[in-house]
């Protein structure tokens, strides 16, 4: 088994390398290395976007979920219809903002259009918490894995020192294009084998045990239903749940985490590094909502219930059963969980390390650095980044595992942000910027990290992780909400109204979306509030017995597979009708290029932060840089 | 040309190949699996899937051809030809030295090679016609005295 390992691990490690090397061959101009000249083209924007997607989300995890938890567990992959609405609401808007500012990175469009730093450091510490923590929650994850499926022939620390490096030389020498490339690669791979491992479990390894014997959930655990529209918990590590964790506002809440990956600046990175074209569309309906979550949904209960789900080497059993059936069923298992995972950690690592260089170093710390430099300077950054991954990974992977969630959660806190740079003009800094800080202290607070910090040092809490089964992103985003409305009710017409305007009014007069009549646009909005109402929402309880109990009937119906799944697929394909309504026909994620002017905005003086290295930095670098001239006049 | 315009050109063939490279890393992994196991279980039904994936894989390269308005490159071709020569030599050595493991899996097989093959002549004369497709192969052409002008 471990030359059959050792072989599926070289084929795509050799990819890998391989295109970086032709990437490093093809491109001279060092700053392409940091964002592939924003030129990456519409093929790569559609398979990576999914992969990036659905691997942030972490199917190895939700695999577990799914066995612990049942069906309940399994509306979660409704997230990721989610997902694909809110890149049709904001990513659109953002790249065309990008452009007409003539921005690079996320957070440097958000430091223009609302002309404050504080966003972008904020964004900056988003970008550090996806491209550290919970990039070592992924490496440690599939080191784990590796050492597992090579029965401790490799060790899990020689695991991870061997995937950092690697990744390391393969990013430093290829870039940004080389990246995108080889995580379109692992997308391909991951879906492609997440196919055939549902084909062969249904089908090749005898009784399938979903349909004989069903999931093996926990105790006390409902498989089939949803326990309720909420609980009355203090929160995991609290109070116990009855029923399950996954009520139907954890689902809802869950999503609004999932909708933290979306809009991240890791993930948006790769949307503004993309040519002008219609792939943002393809992409959130036909990839990320439609095939990404159908395939989740419709296979991962097959999967799960092979897998002993309250064991932390849960997938041991179904590598074992597959192996057993075939050496190469085995290295399918592995390598579909590996590419998941090396996915997630290779692209939020290196998009987190080239936003940092591109927004502290480029602009703060050296910012006359000539082409060559830059390619220098990104790959001092990412030598860094890895570095402090791999000691996470190495030597404290709890460290990593506890602040992953926060990522998520301290993202989607920048969704009034973004509804304000895409939509609303009348949201103030100081309104974005009080929500951010207020929500984030609410998600901090009610994940591990802040719990742990707080009981140790003052007193224990009254509330544990995710109190009332809501998710901490959720609690965030509803302090979040609050604050931003409180404050832009004081100064939505201030003076920096005219300031964000000029955007807005190049997005009315070039880039309308086509939301219809009065009717038109009334039915689209209440549509989606009636989707996530019913699919993520407190009505999904009404799926538990819809399809086997159908009401005033007052018979039973046996389907044969239980009435929440019909009910998550039925939603499924609703959600994946509403998303090609929005970013279709509604053209909210159609780029119309013919009327876009780069660079509109660019050169506009009340919307340009001049790149001002700060005195005490530029006497730093100063000092250094000029260290040995002085020594010598010394001498 | 300019530096500029070279580069485009260069990377728009770069684009190309690495897409080209992810898809078959995909298909021809989940070929081989599907492949080794209808050959080790005697099922000719994974047998067909795995020629299936193949023909999905030459689908989904010939379509890249479409959207990039390219045609096979010679590495490419000569690649597939070298790849398609040495299983049938397999097969057709199996066949001849192991009658008896092999005469049950002749027929998936069998079809799944005419079907590969039938895959690409069609694709050869709906993009080159039948005298360019033909011409393809014409080595003793090629290969010949140069015709006098």
């Amino acid at each position: 088994m471990q030359g059959l390992l050792t072989i599926i691990l070289v084929v795509p490690a050799a990819y890998a390398l391989y295109m970086a090397a032709q990437v490093s061959r093809h491109v001279k101009n060092g700053s392409d290395h940091l964002d592939a000249g924003a030129s990456l083209t519409n093929w790569t924007y559609i398979f990576a976007a999914a992969g990036v997607l659905i691997a942030g989300l972490g199917p190895f995890d939700h695999l577990r979920l799914v066995a612990t938890y049942g069906f309940q567990a399994n509306m979660l992959f409704l997230s990721i219809v989610c997902m694909g609405l809110a890149g049709a609401l904001f990513q659109k808007r953002l790249w065309i903002a990008s452009r007409i500012l003539g921005s690079k990175s996320p957070g440097e469009v958000f430091a223009r259009y609302y002309d404050s730093p504080s966003i972008r450091i904020y964004m900056l510490c988003v970008a550090f918490l996806f491209a550290v923590p919970l990039a070592s929650y992924f490496l440690s994850e599939a080191a784990g894995l590796l050492a597992s499926a090579s029965s401790g022939a490799i060790s899990r620390l020689s695991a991870v020192f061997y995937i950092g490096i690697f990744s390391f030389i393969f990013a430093g020498l290829g870039g940004w294009r080389a990246v995108v490339y080889v995580t379109v690669a692992l997308s391909v791979l991951m879906g492609l084998l997440f196919i055939l491992l549902g084909g062969l479990i249904t089908t090749a390894l005898g009784d399938v045990a979903l349909l004989h014997g069903g999931l093996k959930v926990a105790q006390g655990v409902l498989v089939d239903a949803i326990p309720g529209v909420l609980q009355f918990s203090g929160g995991m590590g609290r109070t116990p749940v009855e029923g399950g964790l996954w009520t139907a506002l954890a689902i809802g809440s869950f999503a609004v985490s999932a909708v933290g990956i979306a809009i991240s600046p890791n993930f948006s990175f790769l949307g503004l590094t993309t040519k002008p074209s219609g792939s943002f569309a393809f992409s959130q309906v036909w990839m990320v909502a439609g095939i990404g979550s159908g395939l989740l949904i419709g296979l991962a209960p097959f999967i799960a219930a092979e897998l002993e789900g309250n064991k932390l080497d849960a997938f041991q059993a179904l590598f074992k059963k597959l192996s057993d059936f075939d050496g190469m069923a085995g290295a399918a298992l592995i390598l579909m969980l590996l590419a998941g995972l090396l996915l997630g950690f290779a692209y939020f690592a290196i998009s987190g390390a080239n936003i940092f260089t591109l927004e502290v170093v480029n602009r703060y710390l050296l910012p006359k650095l000539s082409s060559d430099a830059q390619r220098l300077s990104s790959r001092i950054v990412l030598a860094v980044t890895f570095t402090l991954i791999v000691f996470i990974s190495g030597f404290a992977p709890a460290l990593g595992s506890s602040f992953a969630p926060l990522a998520a959660g301290i993202s989607v806190q920048l969704f009034m942000a973004y509804l304000g740079l895409c939509w609303m003009p009348w949201l103030s800094r100081s309104a974005v910027l009080v929500g951010m800080c207020f929500g984030a202290l609410v998600v901090f607070f009610t994940e591990v990290p802040g719990l742990i910090l707080f009981d140790k040092l003052f007193v224990s809490l009254p509330w544990g992780r995710w109190p009332l089964t809501v998710h901490s992103a959720a609690w965030g985003l509803l302090v979040n909400i609050f604050f931003c409305l409180l404050v832009a009710i004081f100064n939505r017409k201030g003076a920096e109204r005219s300031h964000r305007d000029q955007l807005h009014d190049i997005f009315a007069r070039d880039h309308k979306t086509d939301f219809g009549g009065r009717a038109a646009q009334g039915a689209k909005w209440s549509l989606t509030l009636i989707w996530a109402f019913l699919a993520i929402g407190p009505g999904a309880v009404l799926g538990n017995n819809f399809f086997s109990k159908p009401i005033f009937s007052g018979i039973d119906v046996k389907l044969g597979i239980p009435s929440l799944w019909v009910w998550e697929i039925l939603f499924w394909v609703i959600g994946v009708f509403l998303v090609w309504w929005l970013a279709y026909r509604t053209q909210l994620s159609v780029i119309n290029t013919e009327r876009l002017r780069l660079g509109e905005l660019a050169e506009d003086p009340r919307l340009v932060t001049i790149a001002r290295q700060p005195k005490w930095l530029k006497q730093l670098v100063d000092r250094l840089s000029n260290r040995p001239a002085q020594t010598s006049r010394a001498r | 040309m300019t530096d500029r315009e070279m580069t485009d050109r260069e990377l728009k063939s770069l684009d190309r190949h690495a897409l080209v490279m992810a898809l078959w890393l995909g298909f021809a992994f989940v070929a081989v699996t599907l492949l080794k196991l209808g050959i080790d279980h005697t099922d000719w039904w994974a047998l067909s899937l795995g020629f299936a994936s193949v023909l999905i894989g030459f689908i989904a390269h010939v379509l890249v051809n479409i959207v990039f308005k390219t045609l096979f490159t010679p590495r490419e071709v000569a690649l597939g030809l070298f790849v398609f020569a040495i299983c049938l030599l397999w097969f057709g050595l199996a066949v001849f030295f192991y009658p008896q493991h092999r005469l049950s899996l002749f027929l998936p097989i069998a079809v799944g090679f005419v079907a590969l093959t039938t895959a690409v002549i069609f694709t050869m004369i709906t993009w080159l016609g039948v005298r360019g497709a033909f011409e393809s192969f014409d080595i003793i052409r090629r290969f010949g005295p140069e015709k006098k002008r």
